[in-house]
């Protein structure tokens, strides 16, 4: 549960918006498949970010790395767009993948249990991966409860599939994308969250 | 039953955002923030006036307070011996407190761990608080250093601050530095007026290194992670001894009895 609310209590904080905010603007893009693309998301970032803790993911996000990344994530987007389903293999890829790559971006700011957790990845595999998973679904709340309110409450499903509302999540589809390719994409957070809080 | 499964999770979930929200989670109960690890402002060294930090001007030593909690707390021992004598004498349990006494002053600490060689810092854009140039030299004339990859702008390295101030209080006297290296994650966090002013309103003395590139961050944690915050201590053979992510409360008590520890074997 501390984990968990650790989670949740980082999810004001730059370092996690840089994740957050794709996952929760592939979850307005993809109509079809919200719940879906948002539990494979947790999942994909979970098990990337543990994965390069425990030394078994060490690709540096630097040269042919960066087009690649970038391409990956305008692809997730528009896979998640036109996924047929909850089930459909275009929703579940594109939910991991865009996962796996915010894991691979994320240069967390650490607190207390998350830090217990980094030290001991290649100590206690099993646990510390649960324990990453808990972690980032605290950290991801937003874009799960965005996914889980048309199943709460139906009528919100018609104001999510307006076009304006998915065209938002869109947009920040592909600014995510062109600030990777750019190498500007962790500046840009970070100007609105100084914007925003007024650091 | 789908819909009210779901209606629960979003109520669960809000509930969980909001009690994070009125609690202010930015000072956990684990986190190296907490009270009971504060060093009183009053306590702490005065910066210099020009920001550079003469090793002269720093406070003797103070007795290390985490040891003398530490010896407060009963061992197993001592409930051991208390379980096991429920009918002695007065003078048994003074005999079997003093074997206990006995056995926990000649049982010697566990030997702290070689970790590696340590890096050095290059490219940098400069210090501050100190007229030191290279870690080098902020080494040499020091017995322990302690290296830690911090931005001001994030949360978690400013809840270690607290706990790095009070042993920088007792042990700079005694041969231990610290060096905060600069990283910014964020565009802003990289102008250096923003970090002088920061710095300052933060509270942080010790030497500061500008690693505005992160070309350090990266280089002293290889195989593309990167963590703030991040805290190594270098022993005077330049041996990493210490090394560890996050600002749990916890991991800055063992940064100061490693470092306490690694004083007494210098």
């Amino acid at each position: 549960m501390t984990t968990f609310l650790e989670g949740v209590g980082a999810i004001g904080v730059a370092c996690t918006l840089v994740m957050l905010v794709p996952a929760v603007a592939l979850v307005l893009v993809a109509r079809k498949a919200r719940l879906t693309v948002a539990l494979l998301y947790v999942m994909g970032a979970a098990l990337l970010t543990w994965a390069r803790a425990a030394g078994h993911w060490d690709v540096e996000l630097s040269g042919g790395a960066v087009p690649l990344a970038a391409a990956l994530a305008a692809g997730v987007f528009v896979i998640a767009y036109f996924a047929k389903g909850p089930l459909s293999l275009s929703a579940t890829g594109a939910g991991a993948v865009a996962g796996a790559l915010a894991g691979w971006l994320w240069r967390p700011c650490v607190g207390p249990e998350l830090g217990e957790i980094l030290n001991n990845t290649d100590t206690e595999a099993a646990r510390t991966l649960g324990l990453m998973l808990v972690y980032m679904a605290g950290a991801l709340l937003p874009a799960l409860l965005l996914a889980v309110l048309p199943h709460a409450l139906p009528a919100t499903k018609r104001f999510l599939d307006r076009l304006p509302v998915v065209a938002v999540g869109g947009v920040v589809g592909a600014a995510y994308a062109i600030t990777l390719a750019t190498g500007h994409y962790d500046d840009l957070v970070g100007e609105l969250y100084r914007i925003a809080t007024n650091a | 039953m789908v819909r009210y499964l779901a209606l629960g999770v979003l109520v669960a979930g809000l509930a969980a955002i909001v009690w994070t929200v009125v609690r202010g989670d930015d000072e956990g109960p684990d986190s190296a923030a907490d009270p009971s690890t504060a060093v009183d402002p009053a306590d702490a060294p005065a910066p210099a006036a020009n920001t550079t930090v003469e090793a002269t001007d720093a406070p003797e030593a103070a007795a290390p307070e985490a040891a003398d909690a530490v010896d407060e707390v009963p061992g197993p021992a001592d409930s051991a011996a208390e379980a096991t004598l429920p009918d002695a004498t007065a003078a048994d349990v003074a005999a079997a407190d003093a074997e206990v006494t006995v056995a926990e002053t000649t049982v010697p600490p566990e030997p702290i761990e070689v970790l590696g060689e340590a890096d050095t810092l290059t490219n940098l854009d400069g210090w501050l608080n100190t007229d030191a140039t290279s870690l080098e030299e902020i080494r040499a004339a020091n017995k322990l250093t302690v290296v830690q990859f911090w931005t001001f702008g994030c949360r978690n390295c400013k809840n270690t601050l607290d706990a790095l101030s009070r042993l920088y209080t007792d042990f700079r006297g005694r041969g231990v530095e610290i060096v905060g290296v600069h990283s910014p994650e964020f565009s802003y966090e990289a102008d250096v007026n923003n970090i002088i002013e920061a710095s300052a309103d933060l509270g942080v003395i010790w030497p500061i290194a500008l690693d505005t590139d992160k070309r350090n961050f990266h280089r002293w944690q290889p195989g593309n992670i990167g963590y703030w915050p991040r805290v190594y201590v270098i022993d005077g053979d330049n041996q990493i001894r210490f090394d560890r992510t996050g600002d749990g409360r916890a991991t800055y008590e063992k940064l100061y009895e490693t470092v306490e520890q690694l004083l007494v074997e210098a």
